[in-house]
């Protein structure tokens, strides 16, 4: 076949096959946004709150211990074994973690010179395309599977505890062919003034690889301490605007900025969403009594701030849901949770029970309570005289405060996964005590029962 | 030369619109009938179905004698294709609320049904 002919076929394949691709992208949800009838939780074109839960760990972007993840299997570990809905994708473009030196890095190693890991030095102007096309297509395989994926621009607590001599950061005095000398944390502050400028064209090229994908949210950075706050304002106004001028407007996240930080800087930030560590106002913490969402921002609690990891447990989970935030862990790697495994999997399983929950119930109108007065186990979400979803954290007896009227019941065993009781119940205005079936954690599911009454017959029938 | 790249283009452009059309199913070998009706007031309502056939109905609520049943979920629009062409068919509507407790009949509404691919004809070519 000739040059000219196969040229020919290209070309006639790509117009074919060209309006077919541009009907099919048509097809999608919509673009994660801030719920403005409910706004603890995220939405999307469908209107319906949207609970985001699932876990993550260190490499799943980046090979690290001198392996690549196989992410076809962890797609499965997400939607198969455990059944989340998102995943925090730690891309971290430049990681340092000196004594496990990544090995995917979204900049080219170009020279002239070696850095100190021996290797040829960075050209920070010169992005990986390698790197960034790993990007596209994980997401693309995450959303093929039903997963939103927030996506970690950088990470800053390898920055500040993870360093060596040797390992080469690419901002670092020496590691470049720009002349860019961050040193240790400055990287992630505004007093590393050059380093902005290939940070923002990093992100840049982050976000025109995933601007058209529904499923994707932004996060700055992974604990950048608190010397970090002006530098993150800054990568979120340029995400914003950048992102203004192109199809699609993706959220941003601030997580919480370790060492030093605290919550209050978080939630008045810029950003749509917060990572929040364990502090609270009392009588709450983010860990065994969280504070209820108000809504004022979208709270992802990941257990990954909460302390040192393992943190969490399933108790947590449910605790966390029923208070109105977003609940996500930071995982090992499967096979490698040793003593923690017994926890580790409840927590995976409450996440998942969790969503089924968020699914089932109409949560863009629930609204969680930490009133005893509401409920006496103080963890649940009301839709008051339509839907209660209330978690016993302890055992025994526990009362609701109801709308006088009919619910069908569910109990919900959370530590064997079981329903263990269905009916329908007739309430009187005020408390009524529930007793689960069974001991330890409960979850109790009321619903208005629906109208035994027909509906009326439909008009306006009209045919073409 | 020219004259025949233009030729070839035309053609492409046209198997295009025909792949177009018939992947996303707007030509198809049967008929089709798009129906519409007012969405009830009840806040229960959780979905509609529809009745068709060949025969008008013979009761007021369901079944009614008709053949064929479609449950439309919580829309008010739907349509129905790969109905035989030059056959008349007639159509109710009825909602049904969440314990599945279900209406009896709208008003019935017949169709006369022309193969699609003349009505998309005779939309292109009008």
């Amino acid at each position: 076949m000739s040059k000219i002919t196969k040229t020919k076929i290209l070309f006639l394949a790509i117009i074919f096959f060209g309006i077919f691709g541009l009907a099919k992208s048509s097809m999608a949800a919509g673009v994660l946004r801030v719920s403005p009838i409910n706004p603890r939780y995220f939405t999307d074109d469908s209107g319906k709150a949207i609970y985001l839960t699932g876990s993550h760990t260190w490499n799943n972007f980046i090979d690290r211990y001198g392996t690549t993840l196989d992410f076809n299997d962890y797609l499965n570990f997400f939607t198969v074994d455990n059944h989340f809905n998102f995943m925090r994708l730690w891309i971290q473009s430049e990681v340092p973690h000196g004594s496990d030196h990544p090995m995917t890095i979204a900049y080219n190693r170009t020279g002239p010179g070696n850095a100190s890991d021996g290797e040829l030095k960075f050209d920070l102007s010169s992005l990986n395309q390698n790197y960034f096309d790993r990007l596209r297509a994980r997401a693309l395989a995450a959303q093929a599977r039903g997963l939103y994926v927030g996506v970690m621009l950088f990470e800053g607590w390898g920055l500040q505890f993870d360093r060596n001599a040797n390992d080469g950061y690419p901002y670092d005095s020496g590691n470049n062919i720009n002349g860019i000398a961050c040193g240790a944390a400055t990287a992630h502050s505004l007093a590393c003034g050059g380093a902005i400028t290939y940070q923002k064209a990093y992100v840049k090229k982050v976000i025109d690889t995933l601007n058209d994908l529904d499923n994707v949210t932004w996060e700055v950075a992974n604990e950048a301490g608190s010397y970090s706050t002006s530098w993150q304002a800054e990568i979120i106004n340029y995400v914003k605007t950048y992102e203004a001028t192109l199809p699609k407007q993706h959220l941003i996240g601030m997580t919480f900025q370790y060492a030093g930080g605290s919550n209050s800087t978080l939630f008045s930030s810029n950003a749509d969403w917060v990572s929040p560590n364990i502090t609270a106002a009392s009588p709450y913490d983010y860990e065994d009594n969280p504070p209820p969402g108000d809504g004022s921002k979208i709270v992802i609690v990941d257990t990954d701030h909460l302390g040192q990891w393992v943190k969490g447990d399933a108790n947590w989970v449910w605790k966390t849901f029923t208070r109105g935030l977003n609940a996500i862990y930071m995982d090992l790697p499967v096979g490698s949770e040793g003593e923690y495994l017994t926890q580790i999997q409840g927590a995976r399983a409450a996440m998942g029970y969790t969503l089924t929950y968020a699914n089932k119930m109409n949560l863009v109108s629930m609204t969680p309570s930490a009133s005893s007065s509401d409920c006496s186990t103080t963890y649940c979400l009301r839709n008051p005289g339509q839907e209660y979803l209330v978690y016993q954290p302890s055992s025994g007896s526990f009362n609701v405060n109801l709308i006088a009227g009919a619910y069908t019941y569910e109990w919900f065993n959370p530590t064997s996964g079981t329903i263990a009781g269905t009916g329908t119940i007739t309430a009187s205005a005020g408390n009524r005590t529930f007793t689960p079936p069974f001991s330890g954690y409960a979850v109790l599911y009321l619903k208005k029962a629906s109208d035994t009454t027909p509906p009326a017959a439909p008009t306006g029938l009209n045919i073409n | 030369m020219r004259k025949k790249l233009i030729i070839i283009l035309l053609i492409i452009l046209a198997a295009d619109l025909l792949f177009f059309q018939v992947f996303y199913g707007k030509i198809k070998s049967g008929g089709e009938a798009n129906l519409s009706w007012n969405p009830n007031t009840e806040k229960d309502v959780a979905g509609y179905r529809i009745y068709y056939g060949t025969a008008p109905r013979n009761a007021d609520c369901p079944p009614g004698g008709y053949t064929d049943k479609i449950d439309a979920g919580k829309t008010t629009s739907y349509s129905i294709d790969n109905l035989k062409n030059g056959q008349t068919y007639y159509f109710s509507v009825t909602s049904y609320n969440s314990a599945k407790k279900e209406s009896c009949f709208s008003e019935e509404m017949k169709k006369s049904i022309k193969a699609s691919w003349r009505v998309w004809l005779e939309k292109v070519f009008k």
